[in-house]
């Protein structure tokens, strides 16, 4: 049980993560058209970053450190720093949460639980979360500040 | 009104719900996959257990050896340089030969995994060596818990990654040797997994009980084949 809490909790938080603000956007309303898309810009770079600095710099991974099993969906390959997972959770959460606060915060849980999960599946160093948190963290400041929103509003 | 505010906490909710089954789901047939897996421990460890000295194997339950540490031998030191040096397992024959470049090292019978949990052929690296370690797996009938298994040498490569648990090891639960007889692993008489562990890289620090490969301490090649 608490494996497949793990395995939750790396693999599939996210995803409720990412699918809950579609669903508080389109569906419910609590949340705006704008905040959703920032939050949305926000995670697609700081997933690119992550990919970026991964496959410049690859570093190894615990599992394959010390033979213990990962515990996600799917066995990463690729490097270790940062962790994708983390940088693209938290860049949602802050992205939302420069927004709307107590929304935001319950989302900031989500991503801490992202993190925990990722390194209780053997797949990450703590190190490589802090990594993500940074970076997404920047990935949702950048967005908000270059206020991506109004750049697509202009456009179309 | 409250109906609509309630409706997308519900759906995300469902949708929590949906994914963490998926997940209970991914752990059995992790589980599953598993068994199927050969000798994998979760102590890196290196030392010795005093604490359980139970064994269960093939559904049997027996007393552990005190200590197989008849001699703590020198590591013998080769004459050819180590890059030389590799070990050959040959399933057909089920013999082991240790090979100092063209030089035979030692020859010894062995026990590979059993035709439905067969050792992987190909070319390995030693990632870990481990002077005792307590090994566990399979399920029902086939589950087996074996602490203080001697003179253990994890080897991976790209297809097979360290995680799937394969190596060479001394065993003290049978003494079949010749015949396939394990979970996957190469199963050793004991005074030749002794001599194996010293003879082979990554070598040991003074005063370890294991030791990971890495860039300066690379392991020793194992070559698997019928």
């Amino acid at each position: 049980m608490s494996e497949a809490l793990v395995t939750f909790l790396a693999s599939f938080l996210l995803w409720v993560m990412f699918l809950g603000v579609l669903v508080l956007w389109l569906i419910d309303g609590r949340i705006k058209k704008e905040v959703a898309l920032h939050a949305i810009f926000a995670l697609v770079l700081a997933w690119v970053l992550a990919e970026m600095i991964k496959n410049l710099f690859p570093t190894v991974r615990p599992f394959s450190e010390n033979g213990l099993t990962p515990l996600t969906l799917t066995v990463p390959i690729g490097g270790a720093f940062p962790s994708g997972h983390a940088a693209s959770a938290f860049a949602l959460a802050t992205s939302i949460f420069l927004h709307q606060k107590r929304l935001g915060f319950i989302f900031l849980l989500g991503a801490f639980g992202v993190g925990a999960g990722r390194v209780l599946s053997n797949v990450h160093f703590p190190l490589d979360i802090v990594g993500g948190v940074v970076l997404g963290v920047l990935s949702a400041y950048l967005v908000k500040r270059v206020h991506l929103f109004g750049l697509f509003k202009g456009k179309s | 009104m409250a109906k609509r505010k309630l409706f997308a906490p519900f759906l995300i909710l469902l949708l929590a719900a949906v994914l963490f089954a998926i997940s209970i789901l991914v752990g059995s047939a992790r589980k599953t996959a598993r068994t199927a897996m050969a000798c994998t421990t979760s102590d890196f460890s290196g030392n010795f257990e005093t604490t359980d000295s139970l064994a269960i194997f093939e559904g049997k339950r027996f007393g552990v050896p005190k200590d197989f540490a008849s001699s703590e031998t020198e590591p013998i030191l080769g004459v050819t340089a180590n890059g030389e040096r590799y070990i050959e397992v040959d399933l057909s024959e089920q013999k082991l030969r240790a090979w100092d470049g063209s030089n035979l090292f030692l020859e010894a019978p062995v026990s590979s995994g059993l035709p439905w949990w067969p050792t992987p052929q190909g070319e390995f690296r030693i990632w870990v060596k481990l002077r005792y370690t307590r090994m566990e797996g399979g399920e029902g009938r086939n589950y087996y818990n074996l602490p203080n298994v001697p003179y253990t040498m994890y080897f991976s490569n790209d297809q097979i990654p360290s995680w799937r648990g394969y190596g060479l090891h001394g065993a003290y639960w049978h003494n079949d040797f010749g015949r396939p007889k394990s979970h996957g692993c190469v199963n050793l008489p004991i005074p030749v997994a002794e001599q194996l562990y010293y003879w082979v890289t990554p070598s040991l620090p003074e005063g370890k009980n294991s030791v990971y490969a890495s860039d300066e301490n690379i392991g020793t090649r194992i070559i698997i084949h019928e």
